[in-house]
């Protein structure tokens, strides 16, 4: 008996399974065009990002070299009137339109994309369809985040998707160096790198409620400075919904029995002359309706419910020893003055 | 016949020498347990070279020189005799001889004939003995049929921890899993970890890869057939167990002496402190299940026999304090068998089974619950006739009547937001009547053919949508939509399955042998993960997704030496299949309405060679098996995105060509047995990245082809060592304590290699489910 024990013992200090990171080549296919954008009922100018797909280093502008020169590209709407979208001279993956033409809610949106090789990638007509607006905005926190939620009331007869976008602006303190006035405290963005996608299937013409939107995160050194938190609830399509939701699930992967088998996401840019020939990317039309929050983390309860439906971003385990602008995506050194 | 012929001549030349003061020494050697004569027992005498030999009745007979001799009696599979007698008359003396505990399983593997490799018709079958089952180390301690079945050739599973099993190829639904004859929808618990079966509750196991009986069908690639021990008729016995991570019983008994039996087994689990060792999230997860089996036989009269049989089972998994899955299986069968005449035996079986599984969401304001189900009720009746052991000819009919229930949305409380939703349930019905006859030809050529004729039926009520011709199917290229009424038939598909086996024997211990059978599968099970998940459903054929069709032709040499202690088989197979269920890339599959928009038909091959070697007798017993077999798919479509791979074949998930798998099991001494398992199998099909792209500022993967790469190659060693407390046979109360040791060496074997961005690169990891060495043990205690 006694040596039953003692194999029990072993059975429990034992753990199971592991994870360990390993070193895997992947192939490298040819290069295609990915699309990365989306018109609203906003002001413009919109902002459209035409690359190519290929060998990704740090930095989140699109160098030239994997950037698309010289496409002409084109938005129409319904009733014929349309506005070109622009390279932008500072940054060449970027294509924007004038500040002029407007979308708005009820219309339909195609896009036309000429490439430089003379191969033409279209949209089909995509409806801008209004959202509800945002009910009720509110924030709790954890040790490392302030959380931002919404409510929200679904349209009872129409299938509705949601996508949430947001940002926030709170106060950054490095270990940096730097001589101007903010080089080691600083205000700067906060953004997501999620797609954060609702469809009201199973709740519809239900309250939203509750809907985890943003994490802003704390600084350990600047606890109790404010967040200026900003949320755009946005209507999308189901073929936006299904491909936003597919990009989360590949972002999200475990490698477990849950994961569905991986593939490729197709988006709804394809060559005019062969539906096989599809790009990367999506191409979005929304309605948006947008609500803002200033946080006091003194002002608002500790939380320990888990965070449900948003991943929080990563913390880097050291802070930054650069100065505090460059290391931050800045908003500059003081915060914002006035935030509705 | 030898060893009567040679007590003979000994008795004649031992009357020859009666005069020459010599005495006889005679008697029967019987076993002790039963009372039965044992033949071609060995009598031995000390300073006598020639000892005697019993003759077919158990009786021996010898003269010898007046003297005083040691006699020693050996007979295989029993304990040594010896005693001494002082020969100065005629003696008779009866000897009793005991069982050797280490050789029960012999006895077992004797109660079949030992060649039945070479002398049945059939091929591609393999037999579990239960009372190895227990030899065989395993994970945890815990004996799993599935399991033991993938150490034989040709079974596979897609990775540790999945639950399912692969044949020659196929998908995990593709394997008729019947449970004395009620079908098993779900064969795991705890998410696969375990198959859902409790193997103290059976007496038999048999798996046909090919060359499936005309009796049974609806599923393309297997047939596992169990059943489960019937109560011991004489007295009350049982057994308990305790593991690490269940405890189970059993008890059997008679009721009515010589009536009515009946057998119950249980087994109940507590594998939280298991789960506990994974990494977090996993850890925080809480899991429980049980399964219950029963039998009541009656034996009305002795030609008459009505069994009642049922089984349920019950899992559940809650993951983090948020999602919980459960299923639960409930089965319940009446069999009736009649002996109507020496030559004509009649079955009819009632089968009632209900399978149902869901998720509960516990989330604040969205409390609910979701479930799916399938009810599968079924009649099944056959009449078998034998002509003097030659021919056996059987005709029979099943009738089964499906129900499935795809999804069921409601809200647990009132304030949760919640709706109701239901989607509508499917109705089938499936007629299959067939004939089939065994007919041993000559002594070496029998043969084995049937025919089954399945039709199956997509009933109403139903609202059926009509796609648009020339264009994918997708939601927006709906055209219209037809309501069906109750009982209306939607759709009809069915067509004649034949099947066939043939022998050749080319000695008395070699044979050759042929088969080839199509079968056709109705149901699928709709899945889009790499192994079996708590999501997947079962859907029926309907108008828009065809039964799955398999033919399978196969061929085997098959050889035994040494008076059967040695079987050896080569065999090949090669399996066409149409129909394949495949997803589309980003397939949404659990609740949609229009799930046929998200499948596409693929067209699949299989192919492979297995060959084996197994040793059945004596102290060391074992197996090696080696198979090298593929299986492909190829989906090819006029629509970009119905297209996998670009309308190539591509290897299955499941595609692990080579497969090496060695078991022994060496008896010690005392009832102590050592085993050890090694297998080796080519790592499975998996989906690396190939492009990376930037979205949203960040470097997305891309996947564009599907299974083109391999994860590396798994292999594990296990030993055990079983201690059976037996002193002798007759032995009733004894314990058995095993000590298990799985994954000797410690391999972290991948259970798979995924991808994930980390800032702006890409990082890869290998998971391991069983990354460690994992020492068991589990005490059973018979009475």
């Amino acid at each position: 008996m006694k040596r039953n024990i003692l194999f029990i013992i072993i059975a429990i200090v034992v753990q199971l399974s592991c994870v360990e990171q390993v070193e895997l080549p992947y192939r490298n296919e040819t290069p295609i065009l990915v699309v990365d954008g989306e018109i609203t009922n906003e002001n413009p100018p919109y902002n459209l990002r035409l690359s190519y797909s290929g060998k990704f280093v740090s930095g989140s502008i699109i160098t030239s070299r994997l950037a698309v020169n010289g496409a002409r590209v084109i938005l129409t709407d319904d009733s014929g009137n349309s506005v070109r979208f622009r390279q932008n001279i500072f940054e060449p993956a970027l294509y924007q339109t004038d500040n002029t033409f407007r979308c708005q809610v009820g219309r339909s949106y195609s896009l036309r994309i000429e490439m430089p090789d003379g191969k033409v990638y279209i949209t089909q007509p995509q409806l801008m369809k209004g959202v509800p607006p945002i009910a009720n905005i509110y924030a709790d926190k954890t040790k490392d985040f302030v959380r931002t939620y919404i409510d929200t009331k679904d349209a009872e007869n129409s299938v509705d998707y949601y996508r949430w976008k947001s940002y926030s602006i709170s106060l950054k303190i490095t270990r940096g160096g730097g001589a101007n006035t903010c080089a080691f405290s600083c205000w700067a963005y906060n953004r997501d790198d999620g797609a954060n996608v609702f469809a009201d299937t199973y709740i519809n013409g239900k309250d939203i409620k509750k809907r985890l939107v943003h994490f802003s995160p704390i600084d350990p050194d600047a606890p109790l400075a404010r967040h200026y938190i900003e949320v755009k609830q946005m209507s999308i399509s189901a073929e936006s919904y299904l491909f936003w939701q597919q990009y989360e699930e590949q972002r999200t992967r475990t490698g477990s029995i849950f994961d569905p088998l991986p593939s490729t996401i197709i988006g709804n840019i394809v060559n005019e002359n062969d539906d096989k020939d599809f790009a990367l990317g999506f191409f979005g039309v929304s309605g948006v309706s947008t609500r803002r929050l200033l946080v006091d983390p003194s002002l608002v309860s500790l939380s320990n419910e888990a965070s449900i439906g948003l991943l929080p971003p990563l913390i880097p385990a050291e802070k930054p020893t650069t100065n505090c602008q460059t290391a931050y995506p800045g908003y500059g050194c003081t915060p914002p003055v006035e935030w509705k | 016949m030898r060893s009567v012929l040679l007590s003979g001549l000994l008795l004649l030349l031992a009357f020859s020498a009666i005069s020459q003061g010599r005495f006889s020494f005679s008697g029967t050697v019987t076993d002790a347990a039963n009372g039965q004569p044992l033949p071609g027992v060995g009598v031995f005498f000390s300073g006598i070279t020639n000892g005697t030999l019993t003759d077919s009745s158990g009786k021996f007979s010898i003269y010898l020189p007046k003297s005083g001799y040691g006699v020693t009696v050996r007979a295989l599979g029993y304990k040594i005799e010896s005693f001494n007698i002082n020969l100065n008359q005629n003696l008779t003396r009866d000897i009793k001889l005991t069982q050797r505990v280490d050789e029960l399983a012999e006895v077992e593997v004797k109660a079949t004939k030992e060649d039945r490799n070479i002398k049945e018709t059939q091929m591609g079958v393999v037999k579990l003995e239960m009372k190895n089952l227990k030899k065989i180390p395993v994970v945890f301690g815990e004996t799993d049929i599935i399991k033991a079945l993938t150490l034989q050739p040709g079974i596979t599973t897609v990775g540790e921890g999945a639950g399912g099993f692969n044949v020659r190829g196929g998908r995990v639904d593709q394997n008729l899993v019947l449970l004395d004859g009620m079908p098993i929808y779900n064969t795991s618990h705890l998410l696969g970890f375990l198959s859902s079966i409790n193997s103290d509750a059976l007496s038999g196991v048999t798996l046909y890869k090919g060359g499936i009986p005309a009796q049974y069908g609806g599923r393309l690639s297997s047939l596992l057939e169990m059943n489960t021990k019937t109560g011991n008729a004489e007295k009350l016995s049982g057994s308990v167990g305790v593991g690490l991570i269940t405890s189970k019983g059993v008890l059997e008994g008679p009721i009515l002496k010589d009536k009515i039996t009946f057998m119950v087994a249980g087994r109940v689990a507590y594998p939280n402190f298991m789960i506990n060792q994974f990494p977090s999230p996993t850890d925080k997860s809480k899991a429980f299940f049980y399964d219950l089996n029963g039998k009541i036989q009656y034996r009305i009269s002795p030609r008459n026999i009505l069994t009642l049989n049922t089984y349920r089972s019950y899992d559940n998994f809650k993951f983090a304090d948020d999602t919980l899955y459960y299923a639960k299986t409930q089965t319940l069968s009446l069999q009736y068998n009649s002996l109507i005449s020496k030559t004509l035996t009649l079955n009819v079986q009632g089968i009632y089974c209900n399978y149902d599984f869901g998720t509960q969401g516990f989330r604040k304001d969205y409390e609910f619950t979701l479930n799916s189900g399938i009810r599968h009720n079924e009649i099944r009746a056959f009449a078998l006739y034998t002509h003097r052991d030659q021919i056996k000819a059987e005709i029979g009919v099943n009738a089964v009547d499906y129900s499935i229930s795809p999804g069921n949305l409601k809200p647990d409380i009132s304030t949760s937001s919640i709706i109701n939703l239901d989607l509508p349930k499917e109705y089938a019905r499936e007629i299959s009547p067939y004939i089939s006859i065994d007919w041993s030809i000559t002594s070496k050529i029998s043969l084995q053919a049937g025919a089954r004729y399945s039709t199956f039926q997509n009933l109403g009520p139903k609202e059926v949508f009509d796609y648009a011709e020339g264009q994918s199917r997708t939601t927006q290229s709906i055209t219209d939509s037809i309501s069906y009424a109750k009982n209306q038939v939607i759709k009809q598909y069915g067509g004649i399955e034949p099947r066939l086996s043939l022998r050749f024997a080319i000695t008395k211990s070699a044979a050759i042998k042929l088969s080839y059978n199509r079968m056709r599968q109705y149901l699928h099970l709709i899945s889009n993960t790499t192994a079996i998940s708590p999501v997947d459903f079962w859907k029926v054929s309907d108008k828009h997704i065809p039964p799955q069709i398999a033919d399978q032709f196969s061929v085997g040499i098959f050889k035994n030496f040494k008076d059967n202690t040695y079987e050896t088989s080569v065999e090949a197979y090669y399996k066409d299949i149409q129909n394949l269920v495949e997803y589309k890339n980003g397939a949404r599959l659990y609740f949609n309405p229009t799930i046929e928009t998200e499948l596409v038909k693929a067209v699949g091959n299989a192919y492979g060679i297995e060959g084996s070697i197994q040793k059945n007798k004596g102290r060391l017993k074992g197996s090696l098996s080696y198979t090298y077999s593929r299986t492909l798919a190829k989906v090819d479509s006029d629509y970009p995105t119905e297209q996998i791979n670009k309308g190539q074949w591509f290897p299955s998930t499941f595609d692990k060509p080579h497969n090496l798998a060695i078991s022994i099991q060496q008896f010690i001494s005392n009832g102590w047995t050592f085993s050890a398992n090694f297998v080796y199998a080519s790592g499975r099909p998996a989906t690396y990245p190939d492009r990376t792209y930037r979205l949203l500022g960040k470097t997305v993967i891309d996947y564009s082809a599907r299974n083109l790469d391999r994860i590396p190659d798994y292999h594990r060693l296990d030993m055990s060592l079983l201690k059976d407390t037996r002193k002798t046979v007759e032995q009733k109360k004894y314990y058995t304590v095993s000590l298990s040791f799985y994954n000797i060496y410690g391999r972290r074997n991948p259970y798979s290699i995924y991808f994930v961005r980390y800032n702006n690169s890409i990082r890869s990891y290998r998971l391991s489910v069983f990354g460690n060495i994992i020492p068991a043990v589990a005490v059973t205690y018979n009475f």
